[in-house]
């Protein structure tokens, strides 16, 4: 917020406050901590005008400021007025809130109320400066339960807690404490040891007897001595008590190290519960990585390459390359589960096993319905019809059993007679892969079909194409042409052309050219998509 | 707001009724309307805080200087205070030396 800059005189401090409860209500600051924090101002910038400049003979300007961050609202005083530190002022002491009111030193209120009631109060002396600054934490202060016999104990602790920030709410028995207990979460409960007798199991117990309860801090209200007090809220599984009649300091200080220690424990089992997720995605990671190809075959006169860069520890994205039954055949699988994580590598995995076990059975050509005379003449050269199946059947399958999940994949399956150079494929939906020979692109393979996995009964007619001694295919997923560098630009696909203009001397050196260009893109932004990649490059002819 | 304070004094008891932001420009005003109660020698004084927004320190100094000026058996009543006012009532333990009631009669 813009600084305000005022006379340090006492007509100034309305201006102050409602500064300050500006920035309080910017902050999203509750009403009573609004309140608190300007009372915090209000006194130090009392004695700073009083003090520092009236009383010393001096005139000068008071400048405030607010900063809000993520987690706190931080207002900061500056004078030029006599160095004064507020929290080098001794502290009222408990046998000065007892001390009848016309017995009491008058001064020292001020200083005592303002480090009260804000969360942190910091004193600087900076180049002849005071410097004040008042920081109010913005995370919700709390939410507490209180459960006493007497209305005089419910209203009596509720004013106090209240009055330090806390969401309190008050009831009267055990049944009611449940009800509210089962209605919304609390962070802490106070107890009125008088409900620890009662028939049947105590709160305390219920509490404890809960999984989503048994967290909760207690503190138990009691009479008793301190000693006593402590062994008996022991006794009865209760973290600390309170003790009548209720002091404001040791309630603030009970209160407040209950609810930090139960804080403590919440993020460390946040922290343990992540640790433990992320082991399971580090196992996740190495069983996909058991469902990618752990060598790709090399049919002489050929180079078959990959590279696989999942955006997180597990991908969407798989590749797969492996001889087909009468081993004179070679399959080239890539594709983009439409997801990514945890539940995109899952199908992956899915996809990848039904593809490979479905094109390496024998299909009888009257399973093929309804196809034309020149896609039979196609599918009758050897592989062909198993290469349409695979794709059909996948579809079905996971249309029929796992259709509720939504979860489908791009994909370009293609079968490559390394005799001959005949390509047949299938793009399901998937980024057109290039055939293309040295700075030459010679054809895109467009899609031939939808996506696999979104509509049942699909057909998946397959296409032609020819790769010549020279030429390579380039088979990849939108993580690399949708790549982003830090303002946002995509890598694009004229750069993707450009790069395998320079005439490369292998796949896995043109694929390592690809990948270090994206690299080079990506810089320091975040990856966002797996980037998958798979070249074959039939070796000219000599 | 403005701070005001209005005196009623009737069968020895001081009825300051106090409106708006009591802080220290506004304690001398306060502080004023005391001193001329005190020249009544009321047994009781009742402040009718309903409409007092805002309370500082300045304010707890002049309710000790009220008890210091009028005597240590004379009561002091803080009438339905707001949770704010009454929260710094607590946090300076003046609610202890002094009757925090919702309603005052008579």
């Amino acid at each position: 917020m813009e600084p305000l800059i005022v006379d340090g005189k006492l007509e100034t401090l309305g201006a102050i406050r409602q500064y300050v409860m500006a920035a309080a209500a910017q902050a999203g600051l509750s009403k009573r901590r609004s309140y608190d924090l300007a009372l915090a101002v209000d006194e130090v910038a009392t004695n700073i005008v009083t003090h520092g400049y009236n009383e010393s003979g001096l005139a000068g300007k008071i400048t405030i400021r607010g900063d809000i961050d993520e987690h706190a609202l931080m207002v900061t005083l500056e004078d030029s007025a006599v160095a004064y530190d507020p929290t080098k002022r001794p502290p009222p002491q408990e046998e000065d809130f007892d001390r009848p009111l016309e017995e009491r030193d008058i001064g020292g209120w001020g200083v005592y109320l303002a480090i009260q009631s804000v969360d942190n109060f910091i004193y600087r002396r900076v180049d002849g400066l005071n410097r004040n600054i008042f920081v109010m934490n913005r995370e919700p202060h709390g939410d507490l339960l209180i459960v006493a016999t007497t209305h005089e104990t419910r209203d009596s602790l509720s004013r106090l807690l209240r009055a330090e920030g806390y969401e309190v709410e008050a009831v009267e028995t055990t049944a009611e404490a449940l009800d509210k207990l089962a209605s919304r979460p609390f962070d802490l409960v106070c107890l009125d040891v008088n409900l620890l007798d009662g028939a049947g199991p105590s709160l305390i117990e219920t509490m404890k007897a809960d999984n989503a309860l048994r967290g909760i801090p207690i503190l138990v209200l009691t009479n008793l001595d301190s000693i006593q007090a402590a062994e008996q809220s022991i006794h009865a599984g209760a973290d600390d008590y309170l003790r009548h009649p209720f002091s404001p300091v040791v309630v603030r200080a009970r209160v407040g190290a209950n609810l930090e220690k139960q804080r403590v424990r919440i993020a460390e089992a946040a922290l343990k519960e992540s640790e433990k997720y992320e082991r399971d995605v580090q196992i996740g990671h190495q069983i996909q990585l058991s469902f990618l190809p752990e060598t790709l075959p090399q049919p002489r006169g050929y180079e078959i390459a990959a590279r696989f860069a999942p955006a997180r520890q597990v991908a969407g994205d798989f590749y797969d390359s492996f001889l087909l039954p009468n081993q004179s055949k070679v399959a080239l699988v890539l594709g983009d589960v439409c997801d990514k994580g945890v539940g995109a590598a899952l199908f992956m995995a899915l996809f990848r096993s039904m593809l490979r076990a479905f094109s390496q059975q024998n299909y009888p050509m009257s399973m093929v319905m309804d196809v034309s005379a020149e896609e039979r003449r196609m599918l009758l050269k050897g592989g062909n019809i198993a290469l349409k199946m695979a794709v059909e059947l996948t579809n079905n399958y996971i249309v029929t059993n796992h259709g509720a999940t939504n979860m489908f994949a791009t994909l370009f399956f293609g079968i490559v007679d390394p005799a001959t150079g005949d390509l047949y494929y299938v793009n399901a939906g998937h980024e057109a892969p290039i055939i293309f020979n040295g700075s030459d692109v010679k054809s895109r393979l467009g899609v031939t079909g939808p996506a696999v996995g979104i509509l049942p009964q699909m057909s998946y007619p397959v296409h032609y194409a020819h790769l010549e001694p020279g030429e390579t295919l380039l088979i990849f997923t939108d993580g690399v042409t949708e790549a982003k560098d830090p303002g946002g630009h995509l890598f694009g696909e004229p750069r993707l052309l450009k790069l395998i203009e320079q005439p490369a001397t292998s796949a896995a050196v043109l694929l390592e050219d690809i990948e270090e260009g994206l690299r080079e893109h990506i810089a320091t932004a975040a990856q966002f998509d797996d980037i998958t990649m798979l070249a074959v490059r039939r070796e000219p002819s000599v | 707001m403005a701070f005001n304070s209005s005196l009623d004094m009737s069968d020895g008891v001081a009825k300051i009724t106090l409106d708006g932001e009591l802080d220290a420009t506004a304690a001398p005003a306060f502080r004023d309307t005391i001193e001329q109660a005190a020249t009544g020698h009321p047994q009781r004084l009742v402040l009718l805080m309903q409409g007092l927004e805002y309370m500082a320190s300045a304010g707890v100094r002049v309710l000790i200087f009220a008890k210091q000026k009028m005597g240590a058996n004379v009561d002091i009543y803080a009438i339905a205070p707001t949770e704010q006012v009454l929260s710094t009532l607590q946090k300076t333990g003046v609610d202890r030396s002094i009757i925090v009631q919702d309603s005052y009669q008579g």
